[in-house]
């Protein structure tokens, strides 16, 4: 379960977020929209534990962010969260399996144990074939699509999604947003899209609108 | 194991950026290539000068040396009656010349008195070939070689050969060799008398061998023996020689050196342009890992090693090719690298293999330092703050060090009046390394001041260089990235539009072309910071004036 309680962030002494809550369980995939710069960003760095809030609670399985220090966030993040990002951030010196299967590395796993996990993952994808190719003899949305088997391979508590199709035309967005939301849904884990695309936004369960105001429905 | 297996993921990155990572590992090898070469040709040369000295001295417990001209003959007589002299053996040293169709070759000739060498210095002893004469060692004409003096001249007993020392040009007969000279020590001997008599040398010696009574101490016969001599004249133990000629051969020494770690800093500074380089374009990449859940110090271990692998490879390659550098020196110039320190010597490379894995070390270690500020920059940076688009604008900043540069330059104009240190000129190599430190912190500013005189005309990514060198500050390791990725989002890097309208604001004049100002204004507006009023307003040189104002 993910509890966010009374958030708060300020930049140079501007407020960005303020007094955001939200309760998620297992499950459910929502997705927050805004327009650029109401601070969705900020929200994602808060939850994904890249950044701190000035203000506020946040908690993921009751494990309370303010009480982890940097080593104890790294370790969340590398166990519990998923990040799919705008950019792909496939690593080009790597092959598709391998860039799938690195989180299952990061946690000690190797040989059969990572590669496993990452074909099965891939294959779910639609690209169990493309598993020794090089991420540069993939199309955009072949990438995005190997970026959500490895946001997914190491069963994240929490897949947080920010524009994962900004770089991608209509047709292959939507076909990547069906397969993230699908994909989510199995895996039975809490979904965070942040979009500032309302088709985008339609493929969550749930919509929340992040204004200057606040967090609402 | 854990570690290990992230290999690919940093490693593999040295494969994608080949160019800089060779000139790093070139500079590397250059640098221990050099070091290694000095180190073994010099070791070679010193061991077997030590070598030839410890045989010329046989079982000698003193030595008498003079000046370069030698001393008076009558010094032998007066040491000779001392108490605490057993035996002693006059000899007269000359470095001679031998040349007849190819060129010229010296030879070390050492004048002996066959029956004082018997008792002090055996292993010199000639030898009468089976044809030559059996007093032969005491006649006048009659020379005797060591084997590697008659392989490096060509000769064998019975032949004449022309030697010349000063303007006296002498033909001898060869009446045999000298069986316990060292195997590729060149050396040539002959009764003492006749070669004062042929070289002009009457009544001077250059050394005389003594040999101790029983019981008496080297130190306390040194003392009472000094006290007799005239000045000029000193006595030594045979082991001062081989530290002398370290001494006579440091300066050259030390000098290779000393250029040979400027290579290596060299080396290292290329490593930590290139890793500078690399950890900016990596920025976000390294976030990302961050974010997946790679701790800061294992991006931090990982970014130094890929240091140490350019270092180590460096180093290898290095000693390797340092060792057949100092090969082809030995056998083209010599073990004074054609200084004249050590003629007459025919050193022999040995592998070392200490020596080697220090060099390999120093490899290493140029290889990890010149990672360490990368690394330690990359993993201290914000994950969040890195995965902002643009925000390795944040990165090229500033003008350098100009201050420090200029106190660097002058602190290298007064160190040029250090006088020498023990025969070393440490002032001048202070000032060599201020110099270049010096130079290369005002680089940054050097570059923009140049860049700013460069006409604004000529193709457009040639201006846009120019721009982006005249505005960008920063590190002299860093100031190609802007001119090279021409960051911004021109085109390929469709996320990396920049984060501040301050740049485009100094690049517009520059790029003069009415049509691009709105173009960039449109690209800062939609990619900059979402919470500061930006503002882009300024006039193209074709008079075209535009104003966005966003909250």
């Amino acid at each position: 379960m993910l509890e966010i309680e009374g958030l708060s962030r300020r930049f140079n002494g501007r407020c960005v977020l303020h007094d955001i809550s939200l309760h998620l369980h297992a499950g459910e995939y929502i997705a927050i929209v805004g327009e650029s710069g109401v601070g969705k960003s900020t929200l994602l760095n808060l939850i994904a534990g890249l950044d701190r809030p000035d203000g506020g609670r946040l908690a993921l399985d009751g494990a309370a962010y303010a009480q982890l220090d940097e080593d104890a966030l790294t370790r969340l993040r590398r166990d519990k969260l998923g990040f799919v990002f705008q950019a792909f951030h496939v690593l080009p010196h790597l092959s598709v399996r391998q860039n799938v299967a690195l989180p299952l590395w990061l946690q000690g796993l190797h040989g059969a144990a990572a590669d496993l996990p990452a074909q099965q993952l891939l294959e779910a994808v639609g690209l169990g074939e493309r598993a020794a190719s090089w991420p540069r003899e993939l199309s955009g949305g072949e990438l995005q699509r190997v970026a959500i088997a490895r946001a997914l391979v190491h069963k994240p508590r929490l897949l947080l999604a920010d524009e994962p199709t900004g770089n991608l035309d209509p047709a292959n967005g939507a076909k990547v947003l069906a397969l993230l939301a699908e994909r989510v849904r199995q895996v039975g884990a809490i979904g965070i899209l942040v979009t500032h695309s309302p088709a985008a936004a339609a493929t969550a369960d749930r919509v929340l609108h992040l204004t200057s105001s606040g967090l609402q429905a | 194991m854990t570690r290990l297996r992230l290999a690919p993921v940093f490693l593999g990155s040295l494969a994608r950026r080949r160019l800089a990572t060779l000139f790093s590992f070139f500079a590397i090898v250059l640098g221990v290539a050099l070091g290694m070469a000095v180190q073994a040709v010099h070791e070679a040369a010193l061991r077997e000068f030590d070598r030839g000295l410890r045989a010329l001295a046989g079982e000698a417990d003193l030595q008498v040396v003079g000046p370069r001209g030698g001393f008076d003959e009558k010094i032998y007589a007066l040491l000779a009656g001392r108490p605490e002299v057993a035996e002693a053996s006059p000899l007269l040293e000359l470095e001679v010349r031998w040349s007849e169709s190819g060129p010229e070759e010296t030879l070390q000739l050492l004048g002996i008195d066959i029956f004082a060498l018997a008792r002090v210095t055996p292993v010199l002893l000639p030898k009468p070939a089976s044809t030559a004469d059996r007093l032969a060692s005491l006649a006048e004409e009659s020379i005797f070689l060591s084997r590697a003096a008659q392989t490096a001249l060509g000769r064998q007993p019975g032949d004449d050969i022309d030697l010349q020392a000063g303007t006296q040009r002498r033909r001898f007969k060869i009446a045999g060799d000298i069986p316990g000279a060292a195997d590729n020590r060149r050396l040539a001997v002959m009764d003492i008398a006749a070669v004062q008599a042929h070289f002009g040398k009457l009544g001077r010696l250059s050394r005389i061998d003594l040999k101790l009574v029983e019981g008496m101490a080297p130190g306390t016969a040194r003392s009472a023996l000094q006290a007799i001599l005239p000045a000029g004249v000193l006595i030594e133990v045979p082991a001062a020689s081989a530290e002398q000629a370290g001494n006579l051969s440091r300066a050259y020494r030390v000098n290779l050196t000393m250029l040979a770690a400027i290579a290596l800093l060299t080396g290292g500074f290329l490593v930590f342009s290139a890793q500078a380089l690399s950890v900016v374009r990596r920025r976000t990449e390294f976030a990302f890992l961050r974010a997946l859940g790679l701790a800061r110090r294992t991006l931090f271990t990982w970014l130094l090693a890929e240091g140490a692998l350019i270092g180590l490879a460096g180093g290898v390659v290095g000693v390797i090719l340092g060792h057949a550098l100092a090969w082809g020196a030995l056998a083209l110039l010599g073990g004074d690298l054609g200084a004249g320190y050590f003629s007459g010597l025919q050193p022999s490379l040995q592998f070392q293999p200490l020596v080697s894995a220090v060099y390999v070390g120093l490899g290493l270690l140029a290889g990890i330092a010149g990672a360490w500020l990368p690394a330690r920059e990359a993993a201290t940076v914000s994950p969040a703050q890195a995965l902002k688009a643009g925000d390795e604008t944040t990165l090229l900043g500033g003008r350098g060090h100009p201050l420090l540069g200029c106190g660097l330059l002058a602190t290298s104009l007064a160190a040029c009046a250090i006088p020498p240190l023990d025969g070393l000129p440490l002032g001048g190599y202070l000032a060599v390394a201020c110099l270049l430190a010096g130079s290369v912190l005002l680089l940054p500013l050097l570059a923009a001041g140049i860049a700013r005189l460069l006409p604004a005309r000529g193709p457009v990514p040639a201006r846009l260089a120019a721009a982006r060198l005249g505005a960008a500050g920063g590190s002299p390791a860093r100031r190609g990235t802007g001119a090279c990725r021409g960051r911004g989002g021109w085109g390929a890097d469709q996320c990396r539009a920049s984060g501040g309208d301050g740049d485009y604001g100094r690049l517009l004049p520059r790029l003069g072309r009415p049509m691009a100002a709105p173009a960039i204004a449109g690209r800062s507006l939609s990619a900059g910071r979402p919470d500061t009023k930006q503002r882009v307003s300024r006039r193209s040189p074709a008079g075209a004036n535009f104003e966005r104002t966003r909250r």
